[in-house]
């Protein structure tokens, strides 16, 4: 009797996986590219894109001018500043104030910039990312000021710096003032803060603003990604009163979309280094089925062979998973800071770009995908007996034919054995093999139409961060132009900075679709006790803490032109859209005629009683008069001619509160207003592009702002420029978010490849039976370019429906600016074009390469 | 007299292995007359099937020249023997060859469609009738037994009516009784049809079949030239 006594042989098999490893390099070098292909994407695809998501935060910060998720403005109690600070999901709470208007400095008489003061928390942690240099320090004492380059060249002083005075008139709650300051220090930087000025805590608490009244808390979470439920729980934690308004940032509104988004691409980018992985694992084993069962019929069992097969695996395994890493650690920490340091990007920590769980993520996910995809080939390999792996011929095993085909296959066989088959040979033959073979089609077409969507995707948001990122204009214009050569008290100094001329000049530009032109003609509103102008005095003395109303009032019975107010005519389509965001509550034929007009919101409450509420107003005819007939009135010794029309609604579209007056704008139609004044001043262009962030367009716009003799006080707001502000303070996204893309290309394309090549491997002996009976090298490689567009179309028409789909889902839970989804053609038809071509060549290369220059008789023997 | 169809002139093959050159084929002049049925024999490795393989312009001799039905195999170029091996030379393997992903009926009349040809129906029916494989025709190879991939190994050789037949071992793979079915088949076939047929074997007894049985040794003809 023969005693089966285990023994340790271990070492034997050990030896003999080095050995095969060793021996059959050119085997397993695919293998060992195949995982450090994939450990390379996963390291360096998730390693930029956090890092794109760093930079995404950044940008938001920029764009927000401090770092924060919610903003609880009109005041704040100190009940409620406490709780906030108390709460466990909240980082920080910064304190933001405004306390004052510069009204002007020794070199300009008409300066507009404001007074802020931040608390520590606020300057330090929430402002800092959105600083890039800083000269001197933030204000200690009552004289000291932290300017902007932009502020001080608003007052006219951009040569001062660190230490010079600063003589400055400003206002606030207390009254007009004029102070000798001393900049503190200058900063750059980015957000709208910087038509400011920053002041101490010393200002700020004798400027009579109190921050019970007119402070901004700003709160920033603790983590990045918060749920709509936890933003509300805040809100009604804080108990609001009806003044105060809590703000989330859209950002954070949307951030738990946004990282579901990001989470779906990790999964997609996980399974295609799954099948990577899987596919040529498969491949690879049962390309060694001779091999194996050769080892078994030496007397290795089953269990041996697998650990031999196992250990193999892994040598190769953790080489490709090292080389893997250290692949993408080199690219990673030396491409990616040389690609944000070449646009001049600066984040303050190089080490924002080494994500220590990236890199144990990449080698546990690349291990699965080790650990699953050698199963199902592990099995293979055991199963097969070493009589039948003696046999084994490459491919030449039975296409899948099911039970229920091979019942059906018996019926057809007796109808009609000899039916001719239809269409091309090649066609059909291509057909049948990405039939045939549907596991292997179905890692082809998922690891091509994945990469693909990936790059769609990527592009798709890429080209889409400028105009994701920037606020439309008003009435989605592309260029905006404001008369901004009214002062305050003043009522003639309203200039002609644009005027007829200067508007056809505009029209006749190629690019230019449509113009709109705001007209204006200031008016004054007679005082009347317990009337229309009585009501504005009240609000704007409310405004105003250090006015008295009746101070106010008798100034004003006295010079009522000092508080003279703007007639603004619009044309019947600006009204079409004013009036659809009132929710179409106008008339517009009773607006078009005279009949009712739309009063702009000046910053205090306007009670309902004014609409439908006549309003008298006098309007200069522009002669000069000594004595006012019936009906007119003298106002600085120009007839005025007085009118009433009645309020139809209130508009609360800063566009039409672009100026300095202080008393009320009133929106007419365009038509009314010529009929009181036949020349209006034009006070603002809307101007529409046939495409929009057209450069040429915008270039001739602003040289014909340009040679304008009041270009200086003309001001200019450009979708275009703000979208480069945006782009430049983005900078870095771009690129980041191509190379990912660009990659993920590269390794599908990769895997497309080895995929061929192990194919054409295994078809090697099919082909030679082909070229044996007659198929011509001509006629194969017809058959491969047949195949080849095959899997490219599979893959395409994968990429161009549920690509599409899973694109536009991705780019809406993104998209927290609401703008148009737009396919960026050209790059999709360029990686579609060069998905085709190699498609199309790999096939044909790889034949070319296996066939090599010898006869089929030797490659017919090798499988005897 | 009888037309020549094949005819070789010091035709030598040579193959390098390493270092080492093997000569399979050294000098052999031979030929086989249009309807003739000859068998090859010789031991493994004299070159039997070397020179099977350039008589169907599967390898180009290293020299000398190969002669088929005219036409200088040597001259031509792969287009041309594909041309060539697709009308005029129907091969019959040893491992029959077929091509898996396609049925019986398709690797039938694959060489007449990749010449774009119009397949004889009824040339076909009769063809798998004769064979006996009529009812196998939307299987698979690796469905049919070793006799019937054999079979239709044949039918496939003879779809496109070619001149002449060459046979590699053709019953290397199947028992005795089938063994004689097959080139009892085979020497019918190709005496309806009026074919060449050259059949390699090591079975002396399916040699005793042919018109002429040729020795090969050592890369050289010894007997029946």
């Amino acid at each position: 009797m023969i005693l089966m006594l285990a023994n340790n042989n271990r070492p034997v098999i050990d030896k003999l996986a080095k050995n095969t490893v060793r021996t059959n390099k050119r085997q397993f070098l695919i293998l060992f590219l195949t995982i450090l292909l994939s450990a390379f994407m996963l390291f360096s695809v998730f390693t930029i894109g956090l890092t794109y998501l760093d930079l995404s935060r950044l940008q938001n910060t920029r764009l927000y001018g401090s770092e924060y998720d919610v903003a609880v403005m009109n005041g704040f109690t100190e009940d409620q500043k406490e709780s906030l600070v108390r709460h466990s999901g909240v980082k920080s709470v910064g304190v933001l104030a405004y306390c004052g208007n510069v009204k002007s400095s020794d070199s300009d008489r008409s300066v507009s910039a404001g007074f802020l003061w931040g608390d520590e928390t606020y300057w330090e942690n929430q402002k800092a990312p959105a600083i890039t240099e800083m000269k001197g320090h933030y204000p200690q004492t009552r004289n000291e000021l932290l300017a902007t380059e932009e502020v001080l060249e608003a007052c006219g002083k951009s040569s001062l710096s660190v230490g010079d005075h600063l003589p400055l008139t400003y206002e606030d709650n207390t009254g007009i003032h004029t102070t000798d300051f001393v900049i503190s220090g200058i900063w750059k930087g980015y957000g709208g803060d910087q038509a400011s000025f920053y002041v101490s805590k010393d200002f700020y608490e004798q400027t009579g603003y109190n921050l019970e009244s007119d402070g901004i808390l700003q709160v920033k979470f603790k983590s990045n990604y918060v749920t709509g439920k936890a933003i509300e729980e805040l809100r009604e934690s804080l108990g609001l009163s009806s003044t105060q308004v809590f703000q989330a940032s859209e950002y954070i509104e949307k951030s738990l979309a946004i990282l579901f988004a990001v989470l779906g691409l990790c999964l997609m980018i996980c399974l295609s280094a799954y099948l990577l992985i899987y596919n040529i694992l498969y491949l690879s084993v049962s390309g060694k089925i001779r091999y194996y069962g050769l080892l078994q019929t030496l007397g290795m069992t089953k269990k041996q062979l697998v650990r031999l097969i196992r250990k193999q695996i892994w040598m190769v395994g953790v080489a490709g998973i090292t080389a893997g890493i250290a692949l993408g650690i080199t690219i990673s920490l030396i491409l990616v800071p040389y690609v944000v340091k070449v646009l001049g990007i600066s984040l303050g920590n190089a080490g924002l770009f080494f994500y220590p769980e990236v890199l144990a993520f990449s080698i546990v996910v690349t291990m699965i995908a080790i650990v699953c995809g050698v199963r199902k080939p592990i099995r293979i390999a055991a199963d097969v007996t070493p009589v039948e792996a003696v046999k084994y011929r490459g491919n030449m095993a039975m296409p899948h034919v099911g039970k229920k085909r091979q019942s059906n296959l018996y019926q057809r066989m007796a109808k009609d054995q000899l039916k001719k088959r239809t269409g091309n040979l090649y066609w059909r033959m291509a057909k049948d093999q990405l039939k045939n073979n549907k596991k292997r089609t179905a890692v082809v077409f998922l690891s091509l139409a994945m990469s693909l969507i990936v790059f769609f995707c990527l592009t798709t948001l890429i080209d889409s961060q400028g105009r994701r990122t920037v606020y439309p204009n008003y009435w989605d214009a592309d260029f905006i132009i404001h008369n901004a050569t009214q002062t305050t008290e003043d009522i003639t100094s309203l200039q002609p900075a644009i005027d007829e001329i200067f508007l056809s000049e505009i029209q006749k530009i190629e690019g230019v679709e449509e113009v709109h032109a705001v007209k204006g003609i200031p008016v004054t509103f007679p005082y009347d006790k317990n009337g229309f102008s009585d009501f504005w005095i009240k609000g704007y003395t409310e405004m105003k803490p250090y006015l008295t109303y009746t101070d106010v009032v008798s100034e004003y019975q006295r010079n009522p032109e000092k508080y003279y107010g703007m007639l603004k005519g619009i044309d019947e389509a600006e009204f079409d859209y004013l009036n659809e965001n009132l929710g179409g509550i106008m008339d517009k034929q009773e607006f078009l005629n005279g009949q009712t007009a739309i009063l702009q919101y000046a910053g205090f409450e306007i009670p309902k009683k004014w609409i439908g509420n006549n309003i008298s107003f006098s309007v200069p005819t522009g002669h000069p008069v000594t004595h006012a007939p019936t009906g007119r009135e003298k106002i600085q010794g120009i007839e005025n001619q007085k009118q009433k029309i009645t309020i139809g609604a209130v508009s609360y579209e800063d566009y039409y509160g672009a100026s300095v007056n202080v008393g009320a704008n009133i929106i007419v139609s365009e038509t009314y207003l010529e009929s009181l004044t036949p020349t209006p001043y034009i006070l603002s262009l809307n101007i529409k592009y046939k495409r929009s962030y057209d450069t040429e367009t915008e270039k001739e716009i602003k040289n014909i702002i340009e040679a304008n003799p009041y270009h200086n006080d003309l001001l200019s707001i450009s979708k275009y420029d703000d979208m480069k502000t945006i782009q430049d303070s983005q900078s870095g996204m771009f690129e980041t978010g191509t190379v990912i893309s660009l990659l993920l290309l590269l390794v599908g394309m990769l895997n497309y490849i080895n995929t061929m090549a192990n194919s054409m491997q295994n078809r090697k002996l099919t082909f030679s039976i082909m070229e044996s009976v007659g198929m011509s090298k001509k006629q194969i490689k017809c058959l491969l370019t047949c195949e080849g567009i095959l899997y490219a179309g599979g893959s395409v028409f994968i990429t161009l429906t549920v690509g599409t789909g899973v694109t536009w889902f991705i780019f809406q839970s993104m998209n927290y600016m609401k703008i148009s989804f737009t396919i960026p053609v050209f790059p999709l038809l360029c990686a579609i074009l060069l998905v085709m071509i190699i498609c199309v060549i790999t096939p044909i290369v790889t034949y070319k390469k296996t066939v090599r220059n010898r006869s089929i008789t030797e490659r017919l023997r090798e499988y005897e | 007299m009888e037309k020549v169809i094949v005819k070789t002139n010091s035709l030598s093959k040579h193959y390098h292995v390493g270092t080492h050159t093997i000569i399979a084929l050294d000098g052999v002049d031979f030929e086989v007359k249009e309807r003739e049925f000859v068998s090859i024999i010789g031991k493994s490795g004299c070159g039997k099937s070397t020179l099977l393989h350039m008589i169907g312009g599967l390898d180009r001799p290293t020299s000398g020249t190969v002669i088929v039905d005219g036409m200088d195999l040597a001259k031509m170029n792969e287009e041309q023997l594909a041309l060539f091996r697709r009308r005029k030379a129907g091969f019959i393997f040893q491992q029959y060859n077929l091509i898996p992903d396609l049925n019986v009926y398709d690797n039938i009349t694959f060489p007449l469609e990749l010449d774009s040809a119009v397949v004889d129906k009824e040339f076909i029916q009769e063809l798998v009738k004769t064979l006996h494989i009529a009812d196998k025709l939307e299987m698979f190879p690796s469905m049919l037994s070793g006799g019937e991939q054999q079979r239709v190994a044949i039918a496939r050789a003879l779809a496109t009516k070619p001149a002449i037949l060459l046979a590699d071992e053709p019953t290397g793979n199947l028992d005795t009784s089938a063994s004689h079915d097959v080139v009892g088949l085979l020497k019918v076939i190709a005496e309806k049809y009026q074919q060449t047929l050259i059949v390699i074997t090591h079975d002396l007894d399916i040699a005793q079949m042919a018109d002429r049985t040729v020795r090969l040794q050592d890369g050289k003809i010894m007997r029946g030239k």
